[in-house]
């Protein structure tokens, strides 16, 4: 490591660094705006400056920027000299002169970089005395806001939103001091990363739009670490709340998953809390629900759903609630069985599940079915960070490429199973392939010029090949060429990569994916990487804790038409979007004696409910998440949720603990025969998770209600279910370990949720924020906010305000640094990993540098049998089940009817955000322009529409787009929307249209 | 929406350009001819065309000084506001302009014919004031000659071959160009020097279109590739220039030779390598390039091609402002013929070794002709500068080895191949080698391009070559090279103007565009216009340059109209050392020379200023429609001349 000196002391610096960087590594304060450890530096503003010395005999030095001074050995540097000083005063200044001061009506004011450094630097007294420069600001969306006004051409903007990220529509125009930030037009900003402009500006050009609505000072908010909801990446996020409403949420740190980022669903998703369709009141009275759920126990017909979006304790206590053998974990089936496989070739080390931030460093690429911009937003960045850091050959493989389509080495826009087939076929290829990188071990990548061939000729050829969708694979010599050249591509490199996705809910892409990546590593010697791009924060969380003998979905429906369930607990999940039969599931729930319903918004399932009982959401409790590498991180309550609502976790103990006493006084007896529903334990019954495997339960007397009740009975916080989980699932064990315990504290006091202010309005405003004069006991004089006994944190501005645990930031502040830039100060080094280590711990052993040959570890007996397409016999992996399903039934009058995700409108509750609903488009039927002519559906119009699959009907209104690029048998139908939440996979379809709708 | 025609036109200008987004300049540029501006449409259709982002055409629509993003006349005036033709009447002529039109700058007039725009010097200095009707140069104007053009009755105009009738002197002009030596460019004898004749001028012949081929060919042209390709390797063609001490010509005086060393060379090194001809020639008072370009296109072709060849690069590109369009077409010509004759393209004189030359034309801003801005404009992003290391010897044009050089440097590289290193260097009246193409503008009696041995002193310059002072005015200050210089007082007469004399004075000979200003001229006047330039060409990009030179600029025009404070010197001084230094790239570092060498020159001129104000006095006289446009206090004038007066009469 290199020594430096920096004001005649010496600090070691980390290889490669420059001065600007090394300083702030050492908490030394130097200003600076353009620079961004994400995006590195630039020489912009001019004002990291220092003092450069060439060596110990120079004593006059120059000026020069830190940012573009290499930290090298023997370096020679004075931040405290003078002139350094007097120009970032200068630099300050000159900004001011056309800084429109309009800090108490700005939304930045308080966290804005531009007044840290201005008083950083010292600058206070300006000397120009003309007159202001002034723009015209631009409409940029719902999500944004713009005053140009305020800008002071640091370029992050554009740095981060067309280079970094890949934008196209934001743009620095003019020159001179007129450089402009904006759009060509007004209009919606396109990427869906735009909402990192409000915290790349330094100062309050790029604004939070719905933040701005119900506008609060940083100070004045409540602040927790929690992870965002919105797909099953993990990304961390501070979420901030004040008077009883969440207010906004902003990115958090964290050097191994979402850097310094977040999508603009995970940002602006939050708003589903404030929307109208949450559930706020019980429909029935908390007796009836015990009473319920005593009788169902006690008949041995009571069973649970839980949810992958719901945290591990309250399926944990769900399932304790209902017993093992009764217990849903909520997924749809095919869902299901994808996350069980993926789950299951994961611990077995097949192949190494990479972080986000590892996949920004792969340097070879294959997304298989999978539309990451649309599913996984922050995946499509790091493959696009992968891109522009590695070069990576990129290669989608999918109906929908998103915005990798780009960058992407090849686009081939297959369906499912002609994915599958095609990574299959790669597969075969990388293990029959003898020398590693070598293209020529590849014959058919080596059609030269076939890429622009490809590129040109677009999608028209490729939708002429498209007709042979139930060949085999190589057959067709556009697949095999491409199917070898992904081989190729794969082989070359050291960290090849395929991601694929939920979407299809295709067990095949799957199968693919991992033949790929074990002939990879089986080819290495080292685990290749394979990432899963999930649509729930816990869905690899709830598929970790499943349990053989668990029901699937199907087996619930079935065991409630077979009379064994009369009573169903649902938990945070909405059942509608889990079947694709609507009217059986209708008539299933209808059958039951009582459905009740813990959710925090109102959904289908809600509206059916005989029972529905308001829980907390994310924001109002805390818990534990299991991301989609198999991260399990903490999330923190914010906001209290209304009176008598409780977390899901804490009602599903208390139904437990209350109907076990109730169940135990007034029935002993079982109805007869109650258990001999197929596959349905007794209520009961000795296979309870409850018992044995519980720390907390009592002595050994599972089966029983008292068993029961004393298990729950000693879950008095979270933290005691998830010491449970540790014991019951020894895999999920550093659960408890994710972040410091409840009883946390740094000299006795607790962490507050807002950062410290001294100010007269603040004591009266606030006064649950502070101690009440003339009360004995304050929170802090306890050690515990007397409203949150379930974190280290308290509802104030007052406790320990030094350095907390990275897992417990609240505050990303420090002395002289209110914007969110303070979160240099809480890094080892700027822009790595966070003192104390990013938080979260894996579940998957970290194999990126494992060594070793793999054992041939194969199918474990799940799936197709391998009859497939392996004509050599030595591929054990197949796209048979799926292949066959979409090749047998494929006739010219149908169409193959196929899942699109978009982003602002598929997931759940996110579009109840206004903000987002606004951006979502109206469920659309996407197809091929010369089937849309066949069918007579006009591109651009609304048709009524019936979707007929064998016997069902379903009637729809989609607007029709058309689309060259897709083979002309699909078509596609964005899901999550309340007309398609029925949508389960991948299916033939008539299309019947009944007129083109008036708009 | 394209046609196809449009598309067809499109696709050959396009096959000049390595990748779409290289060629979005000319592309704008093509659009905005055919169809008058850059409508909304348009930027769409040219985006549409390239496959790029309309918001990245965008950032070039707007950062360049002629592609206009609103309408515009059928005939656009270009006036230029640079300090020559400040300094010669631009005032009288634009305040005519907008009297005559009704409109100020940039607007039109009603009947959608005329637009009036400000223009950065048009390296017509020695004619001033100039303009430019679309792309007819026209000089040495008065209100008579601006009517003239209006009504469409002038004489044909200067890149056309004509002159204007309001030329005092009629002086010669060529077809090729507008040729401003008065007199054949011989370098008399003087100070008992050996009489020499032109070198790099030798073809250039006033009132003569510019030689072709074949009259380049006989007049010992292409001898120097011959000798440079059949008889040189490439090393002992940069050991040549090495030994030759040719400095560059565009301003930094940087030693050629040392900077070809920078490239890597033999089998292992990055291709394709690149030269560029340095042709965006912008700095005020420069105007020598114009006439290398326009009067012996031939003689830079093969410079390129000796240059090319020591440097074993691959691709030339001659880099141009856009009002030099003519010089572009004489360029592709000369391109065109000696590819013809096998001068360029593969395998030159059956050496191997293959060289591809284009001519690109800029759409107008000075710091492309800073060289790393210069590069990003080639590549086709905006033209902000880049951060050094890496150089662009090694990492230049699309991350390749590069070599910028000036048009006269390049011009002089094959008469050192033909003469030898020797010669070149004894050629110069100093220690620095050469002749050099000394453009004298302002208040001299014969403005002009002058080559004469590099190294004669400012008074030769101005009272043996020049014919002394414009009218018998008093010498007060000049600046010897360029916008970006330090002002020469009289008691600097006797300096030689040579790179070396000039950096012991504190000062640079640049371009050596020598600006002469009288005594009657404004000296705060002059940095007042030089400030605006610097304010206005700054690329947007550092914090300094974009935002302090128009505080700076601000600040001289308050003391200019009566609005300035005491302390305003100091503040100017203070400023402006702590811009200069300290902005990204040189821009910033040029306004310096000029306005620090003011203040400190020329102490009680400021100063003179700021009492005024105090005294409550007028403002001094304006300076109207003559000569003398500055606004100079009588006081200050009488104060700051005092030491001018012996030079006059030598």
């Amino acid at each position: 490591m290199p020594a430096i000196l920096i004001d005649g002391s010496e600090y070691e610096v980390a290889e490669g660094r420059n001065v600007l960087q090394a300083a702030l590594d050492h908490k030394l304060d130097l200003p600076y705006f353009c620079w961004h450890p994400a995006m590195g530096s630039v020489g912009a503003c001019r004002l990291c400056a220092i003092k450069h010395y060439r060596d110990e005999t120079d004593k006059r030095g120059r000026l020069a920027m830190g940012c573009m001074t290499p930290a090298r050995e023997g370096t020679r540097v004075s931040i405290e000299d003078p002139e350094a000083g007097q120009l970032r005063r200068s630099v300050i200044e000159w900004l001011m002169i056309n800084h429109p001061h309009d800090c108490p009506v700005c939304d930045e004011g308080g966290e804005c970089h531009l007044q840290d450094m201005t008083v950083m630097t010292g600058h206070a007294h300006r000397r120009y005395r003309g007159r202001k420069r002034t723009y015209r600001s631009q409409y940029l969306g719902p999500l944004i806001h713009h005053e140009m006004n305020r800008c002071i051409q640091c370029y992050r903007c554009v740095r981060f939103y067309d280079d970094y990220s890949g934008g196209h529509d934001l743009g620095a125009f003019a020159s001179r001091d007129r450089v402009y930030f904006g759009r060509v037009e007004e209009g919606v900003l396109e990427s869906p990363f735009a909402g990192n402009l409000v915290e790349v500006c330094p100062t309050g050009v790029f604004t939070d739009k719905p933040f701005r609505r119900h506008y609060t000072r940083k100070w004045d908010l409540q602040t927790a670490p929690s992870i965002c909801g919105h797909c099953g990446l993990g990304c961390n996020t501070l979420v901030g709340s004040r008077y009883g409403s969440v207010r906004r949420v902003t990115s958090r740190f964290n050097g191994e998953v979402n850097g310094y980022w977040l999508c603009d669903r995970g940002r602006y998703g939050y708003d589903y809390l404030n929307a109208d369709e949450r559930l706020r009141q019980p429909t029935r009275p908390w007796g009836e629900v015990v009473a319920a759920i005593a009788r169902a126990a006690a008949a041995g017909r009571l069973a649970a759903v839980g949810s992958p979006r719901a945290s591990l304790e309250t399926n944990f206590a769900l399932r304790t609630l209902a017993g093992d053998g009764r217990f849903c974990a909520g997924f749809a089936d095919r869902e299901r069985a994808l996350l069980r496989g993926f789950v299951a070739a994961a611990r077995g080390g097949r192949f190494h599940v990479p972080s986000l931030q590892e996949v920004e460093r792969a340097d070879a690429i294959l997304v298989l079915g999978a539309d990451l911009t649309n599913e996984a937003p922050l995946l499509d960045l790091a493959v696009y960070r992968a891109r522009q850091r590695q070069n990576a050959g990129v290669h989608v493989a999918a109906l929908s490429a998103g915005r990798l389509a780009e960058i992407a080495a090849s686009t081939d826009h297959l369906d499912p199973a002609a994915a599958a087939r095609l990574a299959v076929r790669a597969a075969e290829l990388v293990e029959t392939g003898t020398a590693v990188g070598d293209r020529a071990q590849f014959p058919e990548a080596n059609t030269a010029g076939r890429q622009t061939e490809r590129a040109e000729t677009g999608a028209k050829e490729r939708a002429g090949t498209g007709e042979g969708t139930g060949e085999r694979a190589g057959e067709r010599e556009g697949e095999g060429a491409l199917a070898g050249e992904i081989a190729a591509a794969l082989t070359a490199v050291e960290r090849p990569l395929v991601i694929t996705g939920t979407l299809h809910r295709s067990e095949d892409l799957l199968d693919a994916a991992v033949a790929i990546v074990e002939a990879l590593g089986a080819r290495r010697g080292v685990p290749a990487w394979l990432a899963l791009a999930v649509p729930e924060p816990n869905s690899i969380g709830l598929a970790l804790m499943e349990r053989p003998g668990e029901m699937g979905a199907s087996e619930l429906l079935e065991a409630i038409e077979a009379g064994a369930v009369d009573t169903l607990v649902v938990a945070e999940n909405d059942l509608y979007e889990r079947f694709d039969d609507p009217e059986r599931l209708t008539a299933a729930l209808r059958r039951l004696d009582a459905l009740i319903v813990l959710d925090h918004v109102a959904g289908a399932t809600t509206a059916i409910a005989s029972h529905a009982v308001p829980v907390a959401a994310a924001a109002e409790s805390n818990g534990t998440l299991v991301n989609n590498e198999g991260r399990m991180q903490r999330f923190y309550q914010v906001e209290r949720p209304a009176a008598g609502v409780a977390p899901a976790w804490s009602v599903a103990r208390d139904l437990a603990l209350e109907a076990a006493e109730r169940g135990g006084s007034d029935s002993d007896v079982a109805e007869p025969g109650a258990g001999d529903a197929p596959g349905i334990p007794k209520q009961g019954a000795g296979s309870g998770t409850h018992g044995a495997e519980s720390t907390t339960g009592g002595p050994g007397d599972a089966g029983d209600d008292r068993g029961l009740a004393q298990t729950v009975g000693g879950w008095r916080h979270l933290e005691d279910v998830t010491a449970a989980i540790a014991v019951a699932h020894p895999e999920l064990a550093a659960a408890t370990e994710v972040a410091p315990p409840a009883g946390f504290r740094h000299a006795k006091q607790p962490i507050p949720r807002q950062t410290h202010r001294v100010s007269g309005r603040h004591a009266t405003n606030e006064p649950d924020a502070l101690q009440r004069p003339g009360r004995r006991e304050t929170p802090i004089d306890r050690g515990h906010d007397p409203g949150d006994v379930e974190t280290p944190f308290a509802f104030t501005m007052e406790g320990h305000t030094g350095p907390v645990p990275p897992a417990l930031l609240t505050r990303i502040w420090a002395p002289g640094w209110n914007s969110n830039e303070a979160i240099n100060q809480f890094q080892i080094e700027v822009g790595g990993p966070l003192h104390g280590g990013d938080p979260g711990r894996r579940v998957f052993a970290a194999r990126a540098d494992a060594t070793g040959a793999l054992e041939p570890a194969r199918r474990e007996g799940r799936g197709p049998a391998p009859d497939g397409p392996a004509d050599d016999g030595r591929l054990l992996v197949c796209a048979a089940a799926e292949q066959t399903a979409i090749a047998g039934e494929r006739d010219d009058a149908r169409l193959l009817v196929c899942a699109a995700a978009e982003i602002f409108a598929s997931e759940p509750l996110s579009r109840r955000a206004p903000a987002l609903a606004e951006l979502a488009p109206p469920a659309y039927l996407r197809l091929h322009p010369d089937r849309a002519e066949a069918l007579g559906l006009r591109a651009g119009a609304t048709f009524a529409l019936q979707l007929i699959i064998g016997e069902r009907r379903r009637r729809l209104q989609l607007a029709i787009e058309t689309d060259a690029t897709l083979p002309p048998h699909v078509a596609l139908v964005p899901f999550g929307y309340p007309q398609t939440r029925w949508w389960q996979r991948p299916l033939w379809m008539r299309v019947e249209t009944g007129g083109e709708v008036a708009s | 929406m394209l046609n196809n025609e449009e598309l067809a036109a499109l696709d050959e200008l396009r096959s000049h350009y390595p990748d779409a987004r290289a060629a979005a300049v000319s592309v704008l540029r093509w659009m905005q001819r055919r169809r008058g501006y850059i409508s909304d449409e348009s930027l769409r259709d040219a985006a549409g065309y390239l496959g790029l982002p309309a918001a990245e055409l965008e950032g070039l629509a707007t950062f360049y000084n002629l592609l206009f993003r609103k309408p515009v006349g059928r005939r656009v005036i270009k006036v230029c506001d640079s300090v020559s033709c400040w300094m010669c009447g631009y005032e009288g002529i634009r305040d005519h302009l907008r009297r005559r039109l009704g409109i100020g700058f940039g607007e039109t007039t009603a009947d959608g014919e005329l637009t009036l725009l400000p223009a950065v010097c048009l390296g017509n200095c020695d004619r001033a004031p100039s303009l430019m009707v679309n792309e007819e140069l026209h000089g040495g104007l008065d209100g008579e000659a601006v009517d003239r053009i209006i009504d469409g009755s002038a004489a044909t105009p200067l890149d056309a071959g004509g002159d204007d009738a309001a030329e005092p002197d009629a002086r010669a002009s060529n077809d090729g160009g507008d040729l401003r030596h008065d007199r054949a460019p011989v370098a008399p004898a003087v100070g008992g020097v050996a009489e020499i004749t032109p070198i790099i001028t030798r073809d250039i012949v006033p009132g003569r279109a510019p030689l072709d081929l074949a009259g380049y060919r006989a007049a010992g042209g292409y001898q120097g590739l011959r000798v440079a390709i059949g008889a040189m390797s490439p090393e002992q063609v940069r050991e040549l220039v090495t030994r030759s001490n040719l400095r560059g010509r565009g301003g930094a005086g940087f030693p050629t030779g040392v900077k070809w060393g920078f490239v890597p060379q033999g089998a292992g090194a990055p291709r394709p390598k690149y030269v560029i001809a340095n042709g965006d020639e912008m700095e005020p008072g420069t105007f020598k390039d114009r006439l290398l370009i326009h009067g012996n296109p031939h003689q830079l072709v093969e410079a390129m091609v000796i240059a090319g060849w020591a440097l074993q690069a691959d691709i030339g590109y001659f880099f141009l402002r856009p009002e030099y369009e003519r010089g572009a077409e004489l360029l592709a010509a000369a391109i065109d013929e000696a590819a013809a004759a096998g001068l360029l393209g593969d395998d030159i004189l059956g050496s191997g070794w293959s060289f591809e030359l284009h001519a690109h034309t800029s759409a107008g801003r000075y710091i492309c002709g800073e060289e790393t801005a210069l590069l990003n404009a080639l590549e086709g992003k905006r033209p902000n500068p880049r951060s050094r290391p890496p150089y662009p010897a090694v990492a230049g044009l699309w991350g390749k080895p590069t070599i910028v050089q000036n048009i006269e440097t390049l011009a002089c590289l094959p008469h050192i191949v033909v003469n030898g290193d020797d010669w070149f260097r004894r050629l110069g009246l100093t220690e620095d080698a050469g002749t050099k193409l000394y453009c004298v503008s302002g208040m001299v009696a014969r403005p002009g391009n002058y080559e004469l041995p590099i190294g004669v002193t400012l008074r030769e310059l101005i009272f043996e070559h020049c014919g002394g002072m414009r009218d018998g005015r008093e010498f007060k200050a000049a600046l010897p090279g360029g916008a970006s210089t330090m002002f020469m007082t009289p008691e600097e007469l006797d300096t030689p103007l040579d790179f070396t004399h000039l950096e012991h004075a504190g000062n640079r000979l640049g371009t050596a565009g020598v600006i002469v200003a009288d005594r009657d001229t404004s000296v705060v006047g002059m940095v007042l216009n030089l400030m605006h330039f610097f304010a206005q060409e700054s690329c947007g990009w550092c914090t300094p340059c974009r935002e302090g030179l128009p505080w700076i600029e601000d600040l001289l025009r308050d003391l200019v109209e009566g609005r300035g404070r005491a302390g305003d010197p100091q503040l100017l001084a203070h400023e402006m050392r702590m811009i200069g230094p300290n902005s990204f790239c040189a821009l910033a570092l040029g306004a310096e020379g000029p306005l620090l060498s003011a203040l400190e020159k020329f102490p009680e001129e400021f100063e003179a200023y700021v009492r005024e104000r105090h005294d409550g006095r007028a403002r001094g006289k304006q300076g109207g429609t003559g000569s003398t446009a500055a606004a100079t206090p009588s006081s200050a004038s009488s104060q700051a001349s005092g030491a001018g007066a012996t030079a006059a009469g030598s």
